[in-house]
C-alpha cells in the first residue's frame, strides 16, 4: 500500500502543482462579477438609481450619463431571480435609493438561468455574490474550483498568457460594460437577427413564466413598500431582431407589466422599436453599442429619471 | 451517485481505503452501508423497494433449497412474480395503462397513470436477484445464509445501477474471500476506470451534444444530420455503457473483486449473432441461460426455435424500456438473426460465386461493415422518441448515404458541421485502441512499456479528459433501465 501511495503521489504531484498554481492565480484575477461587487458595495450608501437586468442593460445603460448617482448592476444573462436576490440583499444598505430600473427583455419572463446554455453563470453568482439557486449541488466541482468555473481550456489559455488577461476590460466603475462599434455592420443582418430570436426561443420555456411573474411582482412590491420608484423598461432592438419576435410573447410581456404597474404603482417605458435608434447605435441586432448606450441613457434620464423626485 | 461526479471522486477513495483498513469480518458491512449511501444519492426512499426484493429473494433462496417437488417450483414462481411485479408496477404499468387507455378511448373509461420516477437501475438489480433464485432452484448454487452478504450481492455499489448483471456463482463467494491490498489489481483497476471515464466523458458526452437535438426534433434537421446522428449515437451508446462497465469493473477490481466482462469490441462483430456475443454480455447471457434455454433453445422444431429467438429479442427490447421503440429495436434484432439463419445457405453460395470469400480481409471487412450498418439502423429505434420519428429518420438515410457517396466519389458538396470533426477524431481514437486490442491486450502492452511511456499515456488520457471532456454530470443512458 505504501508503494502505491508513494507512486501515486509522485505521479499526481506535477498535476497538483500546476492546478494549484492555476487556482491561486485565477483567484487573484478580478472579473466582471468580483469587480462589480467591489464597485457596487463601495457606492451603496450614496446610490440613488439602480439598474438591473441582462446584457441589454449591461451594455445599453451608462450610469455616467445620468443626472443622479446610478449603478448598473446588470450582467450577461442575468435573470429576474438574480435581479431580486441582489437587490433585496443590499436594500437596507442603500438609504438614498429612489429608483430602480428593471429591464424586461423579450425572453425575460420565460427564462431561467439554470435551464439555459449560460447556466455556468450561476456558479459565478454563487462564488462572487454568495447567491445559490435551489438546483445547485453542494458537491459540484464548480463550487470549489476556478479551473472548473472558467473551464480547463480557458484556464490553460490564461496560464499560457501568464495570467496577464484583463477580464474587466471596458467595465466602468459604475457597472456599465462598453460595447464598441467595431464590427457592428457584420453583426447586424436579418439572418443574424433570426438566429438570435431562435436562440432566445430555445431558452424560453412556458413553465418559467409564472415563476418569473411572481419574482417581478414581489420585487416591485418590496421596493414600492419602501417608497422606491420602479420603472420597467423594454430596451431598444434593431428591426432585424424585432421582425422575428413573436407578437404574442411581446403582448404577454406588456400585459403582465401593465398589471404589475397597476397593482404597485410602477412605471413602464417601451423602447423596443424606438425610431430614434439607428443602425449606428447597435452593436448587434439586440444590443446597443456605446453610442446607442449614451443616447438611450440620456433618453432614460430625461423621460424616466427626470420625473422622479430626489430629495437631498 | 453518478460515477462522473465530484461526489463519487470523494466516495470512491474513502470507501476503498476504509475497506482495506477494516478487518475482513467487517468489510461486508462496510461495503453494504457504502452501497446504500451510493444508491440513496439518487432517490433515498427507493432503497425500500430494493430492500423488499432483497428480503423476498433471500427468503425464497432458503425455502427453495429446502423444498422439494412442486413446492420448489412454486417458491421460485412466487419469487419471480414478486420481482417482476415490482418491475411491472414501477416500469411497465404506465406503458400498459397508456396503451389500454388509447384502445379504450371511445369507451369513456381510462386507467389512472402513476406519476412515479423509475427507480435507478431497477431492471439490473432485479435480474441479478432473479439469477440468484433461479440458480438456487436449479441446484447450481447453495442458498446464502448470511442476509448481509446476500444483500451485498444485490447491492454491491459498482454494479448496482447498470451492471454487469452478475451471477451468484461468480460474485457471492468473493465477498467471503479475505482480500489483501494487491498493487497490480489496484493499478489495473484504476487504469480501467480511467479508460471508462475517457469513453464516457470525452466520447459519449461529446457525441450526445450532437445527437440529442437531432433525435429530439429530427424533422428540423437535414438527412445528413440524421445519418450522422445515427452513426454517432452508435458510438455514444457504446462509450456510455461500456464506459460505465469499465468504471464498475475497475472500481471492483481495485478492491480485489472480479466482475464479468460486459463488452468485447461489439462493432467488430461479423454478424448480428456475433454482435450479441460481444454487446452487453451479462444481459445476453442472462437471457440465454434463463429464458432461451428454458424455452428449449435450439433443441426444438425449427418454427419453435425461431419463435424462441424472437421472444428472447422482444423481451430483451422490452427489458430496456416501456416503449414501443424498444420493442421495435428488439424485434428488429430478432428479425436480423432469423433472416441470417434462413439465408445462411444462399449467402454462402453468393459469397463463393462472387469470390469475396477468397479474399479474407475483404470478406471480414464487408461482414463487419454490414453488421455495423444493421446495428446502427436498429439504434435509431432505440433512441428515437417514438416509432414515427424512427421511421422518418430511417427514410432519410438513403438520401444521406447518396450525399456521402457523391462527396466521396464525385467530389460533390457535403454540409459538414464543424462540431463533427472532434467527434470523428474521438471515435478514431477509440477504434484505434480496438484495432490494437484485436491481437494484443492493451493493458498488457501498457504495463510492459517503460515507466516514462506508461506515465505519458496516463497523463495524455487524464489531460484529454480534463480538456476535451464534457463536465455536465450527464447521466449514463443505461441508468434509466
Amino acid at each position: 500500500m505504501k508503494r502505491f501511495f508513494l507512486k501515486s503521489g509522485l505521479f499526481l504531484l506535477p498535476l497538483l502543482l500546476v492546478s494549484g498554481f492555476t487556482e491561486w492565480q485565477l483567484s487573484r484575477m478580478p472579473n466582471t462579477y468580483s469587480q462589480k461587487r467591489a464597485d457596487f458595495e463601495r457606492q451603496l450608501s450614496e446610490m440613488q438609481i439602480l439598474v438591473l437586468g441582462p446584457s441589454h442593460a449591461l451594455h445599453g445603460i451608462d450610469p455616467a450619463v445620468f443626472s443622479h448617482k446610478t449603478f448598473n448592476l446588470a450582467n450577461a444573462s442575468q435573470t429576474l431571480y438574480y435581479d431580486k436576490e441582489l437587490t433585496l440583499r443590499y436594500l437596507d444598505r442603500m438609504p438614498a435609493l429612489k429608483l430602480v430600473l428593471i429591464p424586461v427583455s423579450y425572453n425575460t419572463l420565460y427564462t431561467d438561468l439554470a435551464d439555459s446554455k449560460e447556466s455556468f453563470r450561476r456558479w459565478f453568482y454563487s462564488r462572487y455574490w454568495g447567491i445559490d439557486d435551489s438546483g445547485m449541488a453542494m458537491l459540484d466541482l464548480h463550487r470549489y474550483s476556478l479551473i472548473a468555473l472558467y473551464t480547463p481550456q480557458t484556464a490553460f489559455e490564461f496560464l499560457i498568457k501568464g495570467f496577464k488577461v484583463d477580464l474587466t476590460e471596458g467595465l466602468s466603475p459604475k457597472g456599465y460594460l462598453r460595447y464598441d462599434t467595431a464590427g457592428c455592420l457584420k453583426n447586424i443582418s436579418y439572418e443574424a437577427g433570426a438566429k438570435r430570436v431562435e436562440l432566445y426561443r430555445r431558452m424560453m420555456h412556458e413553465e418559467h413564466y409564472q415563476q418569473n411573474v411572481d419574482l417581478l411582482t414581489s420585487l416591485a412590491a418590496a421596493l414600492r413598500q419602501r417608497n422606491i420608484q420602479v420603472c420597467f423598461i423594454t430596451t431598444p432592438v434593431f428591426k432585424t431582431f424585432a421582425k422575428y419576435c413573436e407578437p404574442s410573447v411581446f403582448q404577454a410581456n406588456l400585459d403582465v407589466l401593465r398589471e404589475i404597474c397597476r397593482l404597485h404603482g410602477c412605471g413602464y417605458k417601451n423602447y423596443f422599436n424606438d425610431p430614434r435608434f439607428t443602425i449606428r447605435d447597435f452593436y448587434d441586432n439586440d444590443h446597443l453599442n456605446f453610442i446607442g448606450a449614451a443616447r438611450f441613457s440620456a433618453i432614460l434620464d430625461s423621460e424616466v429619471v427626470g420625473r422622479v423626485t430626489f430629495s437631498r | 451517485m453518478l460515477f462522473n461526479s465530484l461526489a463519487f471522486f470523494l466516495f470512491f477513495p474513502i470507501v476503498t481505503v476504509l475497506y482495506f483498513m477494516l478487518p475482513h469480518r467487517f468489510r461486508w458491512l462496510h461495503l453494504l452501508l457504502s452501497s446504500c449511501v451510493f444508491y440513496m444519492a439518487f432517490i433515498p426512499v427507493y432503497i425500500l423497494i430494493l430492500f423488499f426484493t432483497i428480503v423476498i429473494d433471500y427468503i425464497a433462496g432458503l425455502v427453495i433449497e429446502h423444498a422439494e417437488g412442486r413446492k420448489r417450483k412454486l417458491f421460485l414462481v412466487l419469487s419471480l412474480v414478486s420481482n417482476i411485479g415490482v418491475l411491472a408496477v414501477f416500469k411497465y404499468y404506465n406503458f400498459f395503462a397508456g396503451n389500454l387507455n388509447s384502445l379504450l378511448a371511445s369507451a369513456d373509461r381510462s386507467l389512472p397513470l402513476l406519476s412515479i420516477a423509475l427507480p435507478i437501475g431497477l431492471s439490473f438489480h432485479t435480474f441479478q436477484a432473479m439469477s440468484y433464485t433461479i440458480e438456487v432452484y436449479r441446484g447450481n448454487h447453495k442458498a446464502e445464509r448470511h442476509f448481509g452478504i446476500y444483500a451485498l450481492y444485490v447491492m454491491f455499489y459498482p454494479q448496482l445501477v447498470a451492471g454487469p448483471i452478475e451471477r451468484p456463482q461468480n460474485l457471492l463467494y468473493q465477498f467471503r474471500q479475505p482480500k489483501q491490498f494487491d498493487y497490480d489489481s489496484v493499478v489495473n483497476g484504476l487504469k480501467l476506470m480511467l479508460w471508462g471515464f475517457f469513453k464516457k466523458i470525452v466520447i459519449a458526452d461529446r457525441l450526445a451534444i450532437i445527437t440529442d437535438p437531432i433525435f429530439k426534433d429530427p424533422r428540423h434537421h437535414n438527412h445528413l444530420d440524421i445519418l450522422v446522428a445515427a452513426f454517432f449515437f452508435s458510438f455514444q451508446i457504446f462509450c456510455d455503457f461500456s464506459g460505465y462497465s469499465d468504471i464498475a469493473i475497475g472500481a471492483a477490481r481495485v478492491m480485489g473483486f472480479r466482475l464479468m466482462k460486459n463488452f468485447d469490441r461489439p462493432y467488430h462483430a461479423k454478424s448480428i449473432a456475433d454482435f450479441w456475443k460481444r454487446w452487453h454480455i451479462s444481459l445476453s447471457t442472462w437471457f440465454r441461460d434463463y429464458l432461451y434455454i428454458s424455452l428449449g433453445g435450439n433443441r426444438v422444431s425449427i418454427p419453435r426455435w425461431y419463435f424462441n429467438i424472437l421472444i428472447v429479442f422482444l423481451l430483451s427490447g422490452f427489458w430496456h424500456g416501456a416503449n414501443w421503440t424498444f420493442i421495435a429495436w428488439g424485434a428488429l434484432h430478432g428479425f436480423y438473426i432469423l433472416f441470417a439463419r434462413a439465408t445462411q445457405g444462399i449467402r454462402k453460395k453468393a459469397n463463393d460465386l462472387s469470390g469475396i470469400s477468397r479474399i479474407p480481409w475483404l470478406h471480414s471487412f464487408s461482414q463487419v461493415a454490414l453488421t455495423f450498418v444493421l446495428v446502427m439502423l436498429a439504434w435509431i429505434f432505440f433512441r428515437a422518441a417514438n416509432i414515427g420519428d424512427a421511421i422518418y429518420m430511417l427514410q432519410q438515410i438513403p438520401a444521406a448515404a447518396g450525399d456521402v457517396f457523391n462527396a466521396v466519389f464525385r467530389q460533390g458538396p457535403l454540409d459538414v458541421k464543424s462540431s463533427w470533426g472532434p467527434a470523428f477524431l474521438a471515435i478514431a481514437v477509440l477504434e484505434a485502441v480496438h484495432l490494437v486490442q484485436r491481437k494484443n491486450n492493451v493493458l498488457s502492452l501498457i504495463n510492459g512499456a517503460s515507466v516514462y511511456v506508461r506515465w505519458m499515456v496516463y497523463y495524455a488520457v487524464i489531460l484529454a479528459i480534463v480538456f476535451f471532456g464534457i463536465f455536465e454530470n450527464r447521466q449514463f443512458i443505461y441508468f434509466q433501465f
